[in-house]
């Protein structure tokens, strides 16, 4: 497989997607070979979101969660370890767990009925003395484990792959991004829950298409989302506050797209021009008490931030997971033009329920399967997926050319990243490039700590000493 | 031969199409604190049921053949449970 996509046709996967040029064939997008390629080369290597430990808390708890097309349980076992499964049985495959969540105490296969402790092990095997006669080691037949787990400040992910670096190498100057999504309001560590359930549906197209531009597209909004940011779209409730600037109350700052080429991640950022984090600004008029609980919030968290210079609050994780304050969209590969899309929403754990209530209602307004925002989105994704699986459209490379050249680096503000105007495509080259590294790679040797491939920091380092 | 084995014997004659007895009691609701004979003859007390209609966590009460396992646990499977002795 790997050899015939290296060689896909008289072209090469490196001639498809030609960052130079800033031109990036549509059959990365459309083709199924690529597709399955990228399920081995990508989704069994990278570090993947799993889920929240607050959606397990006690013992025996699990959830159902994806790594790329397929299904892993995330539970608490009865010593209360967390662990991450394939959702299969070892005996003829079946889905050994076929609920969302719940609390169990042995994971049974309806097919045969063998049966898994919630910490992997193979307990019970009907007829196992009488039939199999001690010929088989149950012990040799647990349930498959992911091979590195993470509990980064109560976020869970996981790989299959046990060379792949550590999880906060793997992200980088992006730790911080990470480690922040997953703060109450008032700035402490691990002191969200998310809301139950997590929000899936499937979209006509590629994972690419919403996980490559998500976080990385700035141009799109001033025309996708015109009418809805005409509409109001803050959680104000009225007209006249719909702007959702205001939510973000900003010091003075300036936008930039950054990025990490060597790893892949990056988002639409800001470099604050003060340190500390700004004054609450009331937002949620038609909420009685909101804004009371969280501008109180809001000050404990400036006085614990008063001397930080905060960068990079929002971030695509390479490959498929956007971070951002309030919400984790998560991408999941489904098919070559499919997308399973899930919306994981963070909310202070501690918050009295009519301020999660509220929460809850504002992003289901503004995000998800039904919320305003995404489905300017979802239109566009899927009607370009169409129009891309064509024979003569496939002859048309699309255009990554916004902004090819201009990027600089400034290890004094943004330690590690490299940064473009606000309005780019750097994150979508960054992306692609650190896909084609995955793709082309025999091992995570070839692709870490050291980048043969990746040359956009030490370009932009050279365009700013040039210019 | 127990009478629970007679009925394993007739049960798979009369239902060639499965090798599941139809003589085992349903286990599913069955809560913690029941004792059920199971088809070796032991009798087992339930100390955790998963309700998966499949396994019951149990712990051995009574055992004729080897009496140094009362106390044991272990798991049985619904088509060994036979009879509820004990009601919880």
């Amino acid at each position: 497989m790997t050899s015939l996509i290296r060689s896909y046709g008289d072209r090469s996967l490196r001639s498809l997607v030609d960052l130079d040029r800033g031109l990036v064939s549509r059959e990365i997008y459309v083709n199924e070979d690529i597709y399955k390629m990228e399920l081995e080369q990508v989704f069994t290597r990278a570090w993947l979101f799993i889920g929240h430990e607050s959606q397990v808390p006690n013992p025996g708890d699990f959830v159902v969660s994806r790594m790329g097309e397929e299904e892993v349980i995330l539970v608490r076992d009865r010593k209360s370890h967390l662990h991450v499964f394939l959702n299969t049985c070892r005996h003829r495959g079946m889905k050994v767990c076929r609920y969302d969540d719940g609390n169990t105490l042995v994971f049974t296969c309806p097919f045969h009925g063998w049966s898994y402790d919630t910490d992997g092990r193979l307990v019970g095997v009907p007829y196992y003395d009488a039939a199999y006669k001690g010929d088989m080691d149950k012990s040799e037949w647990g349930l498959p484990e992911v091979a590195q787990m993470s509990n980064y400040y109560g976020s869970i992910w996981a790989t299959w792959d046990r060379s792949a670096p550590s999880f906060e190498d793997y992200l980088g100057p992006y730790a911080d991004t990470v480690r922040r999504a997953f703060q109450s309001s008032d700035g402490e560590d691990n002191g969200v829950e998310l809301f139950n359930p997590v929000y899936k549906w499937r979209i006509p197209c590629n994972w690419k298409f919403p996980g490559f531009s998500f976080d990385g597209d700035r141009a799109h909004a001033a025309m996708t989302h015109r009418s809805i940011n005409v509409a109001a779209i803050g959680p104000q409730g009225d007209a006249n506050g719909g702007s959702r600037a205001p939510i973000r109350a900003p010091f003075p700052y300036s936008d930039y797209e950054m990025t990490t080429p060597e790893l892949g991640h990056g988002g639409h950022n800001a470099i604050y021009e003060q340190p500390g984090v700004a004054p609450y600004k009331d937002t949620w008029f038609t909420e009685p008490g909101v804004d009371d609980y969280f501008r109180e919030t809001r000050e404990r968290k400036r006085e614990k931030y008063k001397d930080s210079y905060i960068v990079g609050e929002t971030a695509l994780i390479w490959p498929n997971v956007n971070i951002q304050p309030h919400r984790i969209l998560l991408w999941h590969p489904h098919a070559p033009g499919v997308t399973e899309s899930w919306r994981a929403y963070p909310i202070d754990r501690a918050a009295p329920q009519f301020v999660k209530d509220a929460q809850r209602r504002y992003m289901m307004r503004y995000g998800g399967p039904c919320g305003l925002t995404e489905s300017d989105d979802m239109e566009n994704w899927n009607y370009a997926s169409a129009a891309s699986v064509g024979t003569v459209a496939k002859r048309y490379p699309y255009n990554f050319i916004m902004g090819a050249g201009h990027a600089w680096t400034d290890d004094h503000a943004a330690p590690g990243m490299t940064l473009n105007y606000e309005v780019a495509e750097e994150n979508q080259r960054s992306r692609l490039r650190r896909w084609l590294e995955f793709m082309e790679a025999g091992s995570w040797d070839d692709i870490y700590p050291v980048n043969p491939v990746s040359t956009a920091r030490a370009d932009a380092t050279k365009a700013k000493s040039e210019a | 031969m127990t009478d629970g084995e007679a009925k394993y014997t007739e049960a798979v004659v009369g239902s060639p199409i499965t090798a599941a007895p139809n003589d085992a009691v349903m286990i599913t609701d069955l809560p913690e604190g029941t004792q059920v004979r199971l088809r070796n003859g032991n009798i087992v007390e339930i100390t955790a049921n998963p309700r998966d209609g499949g396994w019951i966590f149990v712990k051995i009460v009574e055992n004729a053949n080897d009496p140094n396992t009362v106390g044991d646990e272990d798991m049985a499977f619904c088509v060994d449970v036979i009879d509820v002795v004990k009601r919880a």
